[in-house]
């Protein structure tokens, strides 16, 4: 199951969305984040429908691939959507049981809580599975500077961003790596009450905290042994070069954010 | 325990761009009782294989058969669990599985995981640590606070203690300097030699290794069984060497070396110190009388 989820993963490629500068990239899903959640405009959100399939038909990412990766994702979308369905008492009641009563607002409420968590999942797994980790960080350094001015480490900040991102696969490798080494002395994951399943994960998890701290330790001292001293006056060997498809991109995702509002004022 | 695999074959990731096919039809036999090792370079898909021998993957292609368990791609994972108890693996670097409290505690979880009940767990772990040399004084410390060669042993104690029939074994002296490889080597030799049902499938990179312990060696390249042999005669083997890209074993370079230098032939199949010492004795001797 671990093989399979690829929030965070990056998928090489040469498609229109890879070949986008990250800054366009960022901002981009930022804006669809802020704007779809104000928005319950439904021609609003058609065109965010829009928008989220024709990115991933640009992305070129194998159907099959994504499917099997955020098959996993789709449950929190589905436990959201119940949630809102049993909790919501508004509207016409379309279903009663006695102890359990289904309000026409509930199915409502549900749908588009449920359609906004499930593009925005779409879209922000798009922007990792385009975009390599260094361009992740370099962009949202970028993205980050103007704060500087009011002393926000914004260097520090990019840099344990891209620490934690180039150490998920690793820590899932080593987790993984773990749950066979005690899976092989006997451990069942999948056997018994949910308390005894908990208690299973204890000799998973200890192993990977000591070594976690460990690695940190290791990576502080590699670090300082090649002179790495901060931020200040650091240069970069990659250089982010914004072309018109980024302009093109902002503007489109800005005339969407543009019409969300309209349709909320008006 | 008697191993037999029939067309194996095993993919990493089926379906998804990071697809691998790691294993492809292998077929071998490993008798029951015998020191077997793999050998093969990096992703040539041995650490696959020994994965496969204790069910902790599943071939997704042909059939495996150990001892009494059959495993098929088909086969539950529930099914498996019952394997597990009579193959233990003792992974590379097997002190990042350590966790308890205590060190006897740590060993205590295998046997505790089969339904042992609490003392007779503790007291086999005690007798494993000090079989695998750790003292008495050490068992209530922290595993965290051993030194780093005293954790391999500690953890190679929790495979042990479960008692197993296969020993599956993942180049398990990877990072300890010669003595301490020496050692480990040695304790698993003193097992295997204590019962003659057990049996051992190695993995190392070190050719002196597998020649000195190993009654059969398995050759792999690029996810293929290339050979099975002798130690006595794939080591002896120079072209063969070559051709898989693997190390004389020092016993046979001293050997050969005499051989060329003194133009007269030395059996070159001794992998100890010993053997080695009686046939540069049986040369000199030879020497002299001619």
């Amino acid at each position: 199951m671990m093989d399979n989820i690829i929030i965070g993963q990056y998928l090489p490629g040469k498609s229109f969305v890879h070949s986008l500068d990250p800054r366009a990239k960022i901002t981009a899903v930022v804006l669809f984040m802020v704007f779809i959640f104000i928005s319950r405009d439904p021609f609003v959100l058609s065109m965010a429908v829009v928008l989220t399939v024709a990115a991933f038909l640009a992305a070129g990412i194998p159907p099959r691939f994504f499917w099997k990766g955020i098959r996993v994702i789709l449950l929190i979308v589905l436990l959201t959507f119940t949630l809102h369905l049993f909790m919501t008492r508004e509207g016409d009641v379309w279903l009663d049981l006695g102890w359990l009563t289904i309000y026409s607002g509930g199915v409502i409420e549900g749908g588009l809580i449920a359609l906004r968590l499930l593009l925005l999942i779409v879209l922000a797994t798009m922007l990792t599975l385009t975009t390599t980790p260094v361009d992740l960080t370099d962009g949202m350094e970028r993205l980050m500077s103007p704060l500087e001015r009011v002393r926000v480490p914004t260097h520090e900040l990019a840099l344990m961003m891209s620490i934690a991102l180039r150490f998920i696969p690793t820590l899932l490798g080593e987790t993984q790596k773990i749950i066979k080494a005690q899976t092989a002395r006997g451990a069942s994951f999948s056997q018994g009450s949910i308390w005894k399943r908990l208690n299973a994960l204890i000799p998973v998890l200890i192993p990977l905290f000591a070594q976690s701290f460990k690695r940190a330790e290791d990576l502080a001292i590699a670090m300082e042994a090649r002179g790495y001293a901060g931020g200040e006056g650091r240069t970069k060997f990659r250089q982010l070069a914004w072309r018109k498809r980024d302009t093109l991109i902002l503007v489109l995702f800005s005339a969407f954010g543009a019409f969300s509002i309209t349709t909320r004022i008006l | 325990m008697r191993i037999e695999a029939e067309h194996v074959g095993y993919t990493y990731m089926s379906g998804s761009p990071f697809e691998t096919e790691a294993l492809r039809d292998v077929s071998l036999v490993l008798d029951s009782g015998k020191y077997h090792a793999v050998v093969g370079h990096t992703g040539s898909g041995k650490s696959t294989l020994l994965q496969l021998f204790n069910g902790l993957e599943k071939p997704t292609e042909g059939k495996l058969t150990v001892g009494d368990w059959t495993i098929t791609p088909e086969t539950k994972q529930r099914d498996l669990y019952d394997l597990r108890r009579h193959a233990g693996i003792v992974f590379q670097f097997p002190e990042q599985q350590l966790f308890d409290e205590t060190i006897v505690k740590d060993v205590m979880y295998g046997p505790l995981n089969l339904g042992l009940e609490r003392e007779k767990a503790e007291q086999l772990a005690k007798d494993t640590l000090l079989r695998v040399g750790i003292g008495e004084e050490l068992h209530a410390r922290s595993p965290f606070e051993l030194s780093g060669g005293q954790m391999r042993r500690t953890a190679i104690a929790g495979v042990l203690a479960m008692e197993p029939e296969l020993l599956l074994l993942d180049e398990p002296t990877a990072g300890l300097d010669p003595k301490g490889q020496k050692e480990i080597m040695e304790l698993f030799y003193d097992w295997f030699k204590e019962k003659p049902e057990r049996t051992i499938v190695l993995i190392s990179h070190d050719m002196n290794q597998v020649a000195r312990y190993a009654d059969h060696v398995v050759v792999m390249a690029d996810g293929e069984k290339q050979l099975e042999k002798t130690p006595a005669e794939l080591f002896t083997d120079g072209t063969t060497l070559q051709t898989y890209q693997l190390a004389m074993p020092e016993t046979v370079r001293i050997l050969k070396a005499l051989e060329d230098a003194s133009g007269r032939p030395v059996a070159s199949d001794a992998f100890t110190r010993e053997e080695t010492l009686r046939r540069i004795l049986a040369w000199e001797k030879g020497e002299r009388s001619g």
